[in-house]
């Protein structure tokens, strides 16, 4: 081992600061830079929709399963979508077999919310038949190498496989209760917002880490997430506890945000661009 | 701003517990620690914080465990883990009534139950929730109802020496301006919560003067 090696195993803090005193990481990012994102979608074929995203070395795959189901009787003309996130043990030696952990629960909370709060699908849009039938969106979300920041690679690949979603025309026949569903995969879902996440890492007063790796993480104290919709405006905001912050800090997490918002969805529109001329 | 009422040292067996209620919703948390910590949880340099939830109705789902830990990262931040190392601090939360608030609640309920322990504490906090109506007025502390015809429901944890944000939670579309507002409106409300645990504390510790 090098003795920089050496220092990094065995003092891990002390080496991180020094880094963040020349204002860098130890990835050679500057405090505000994000990493590269790469999109693919169509990555699993057996799903109706689904993608692929690299943040960095961060791998995230989604897959969405599209299954009939009777609407819930409160609310009887309205369908379902179920993000559900799990780590995967081959993602981080912190991560281990069995049921969901936290990190893995709270984000699944955190894409409900923001589906939710953003409006990205319209409940009604997904009922085939009052009472009776309805699409049920199993989002899966799967991080196979985790490396910082499961927020925004979670919510980019569950956007992008959204969009590209295609579901089979299905018809009811009242009389005979007979339900029919077409052989190809034809409908797309009508998005109605495409929000984007920026996650900052929050390691000590004044000094704030944007998409932060798996070792900004650990040695910051707390995340904050906002997210914006793709006119740039904040749509809503998720601290879940973490050191606390000014006010006024969230601003500025908005202004950097906003440059992130158009980048992210112009890449999600070429992907889906080049996948409609190719096929 | 509903009505807050609250009892101290409510369970006999607890270190320290207690029952608050911001409406018609109500919490119950229980305080054990700092003590025993099984090996596998244990911490060379600090305490290891526990905090469990359990509903009024129904299992436990990925609601309750995102909220378990939002108030661990919260109460993480706030008491002097590094004065307990190789222990466990364990809170217990149990939902009794729910009227929407059960966030706030909860966290409330978390912090007087952590001072009546007298676990030691870098400074106080407390929750405030908060709805944008349609017609962009701000509701403190709404009821159920009053939630579901809002825009967005906002809530914030404040620490107690400068109200400045533990945690932040939001349901629904907030742009910059309104989250502003809210987060302001909040802060105004959080003063009036610390009071409030100001006085469940002096009249806690009158009644012990009493006593002696």
């Amino acid at each position: 081992m090098t003795s920089l090696e050496t220092w990094k195993t065995f003092e891990p803090e002390s080496y991180y600061k020094s880094f963040l005193e020349k204002n860098k990481r130890p990835d050679g990012r500057g405090l505000m830079k994000v990493r590269p994102i790469t999109i693919k979608i169509g990555t699993v074929t057996t799903a109706e929709g689904s993608s692929t995203v690299r943040v960095g070395h961060t791998t995230v795959m989604c897959g969405i399963k599209a299954e009939i189901a009777t609407p819930a009787l409160r609310n009887p003309d309205e369908g379902f979508i179920v993000p559900n996130v799990e780590l995967y043990p081959c993602s981080s030696p912190k991560i281990k077999m069995g049921p969901p952990g936290e990190k893995a629960m709270g984000t699944s909370q955190f894409l409900k919310n923001v589906l939710h709060s953003s409006g990205v699908l319209d409940l009604k849009d997904l009922c085939i038949v009052p009472n009776k039938l309805a699409w049920c969106l199993y989002c899966d979300v799967a991080c196979i190498n985790y490396d910082g920041n499961l927020y925004d690679a979670a919510l980019t690949a569950i956007m992008a496989a959204l969009q590209n979603v295609r579901l089979p025309v299905v018809s009811y026949d009242a009389e005979n209760d007979k339900t029919s569903v077409a052989s190809e995969r034809t409908l797309p879902l009508m998005i109605k917002a495409k929000p984007v996440s920026s996650t900052f890492t929050i390691y000590s007063d004044g000094i704030q880490l944007m998409d932060p790796t798996a070792e900004d993480e650990s040695q910051g104290s707390g995340e904050v997430v906002v997210v914006l919709l793709e006119n740039g405006s904040l749509c809503t905001t998720h601290k879940p506890g973490g050191q606390l912050i000014l006010p006024n800090i969230l601003d500025d997490f908005v202004k950097l945000a906003k440059k992130r918002v158009k980048v992210v969805n112009n890449l999600i529109d070429r992907v889906l661009t080049e996948r409609m001329d190719t096929s | 701003m509903s009505k807050h009422a609250c009892e101290l040292n409510f369970l006999s067996r607890s270190d320290g517990s207690a029952l608050y209620s911001i409406g018609n919703t109500v919490a119950l948390a229980s305080v054990n620690g700092p003590g025993e910590v099984k090996k596998f949880n244990r911490l060379y340099n600090r305490a290891y914080l526990e905090v469990s939830y359990s509903p009024s109705t129904g299992q436990s789902m990925i609601g309750e465990r995102a909220l378990e830990s939002v108030i661990t990262r919260t109460v993480e931040q706030v008491i002097l883990v590094h004065l307990h190392p190789r222990t466990a601090v364990n809170v217990t939360i149990q939902e009794m009534q729910s009227d929407g608030l059960e966030l706030s609640t909860s966290v409330n309920a978390a912090c007087l139950s952590l001072l009546d322990a007298g676990v030691q504490m870098k400074s106080t906090f407390a929750a405030v929730t908060c709805c944008l109506t349609p017609s962009s007025t701000i509701l403190i502390e709404p009821t159920a109802a009053e939630m579901k015809e809002s825009v967005a429901v906002a809530t914030f944890v404040l620490d107690g020496q400068a109200l400045n944000v533990l945690s932040a939670h939001q349901e629904g579309c907030l742009n910059a301006e309104n989250f502003n507002a809210c987060l302001k409106a909040c802060q105004t409300a959080a003063k009036d919560v610390f009071n409030f645990y100001r006085q469940a504390l002096e009249k806690k510790y009158h009644t012990c003067n009493e006593i002696s």
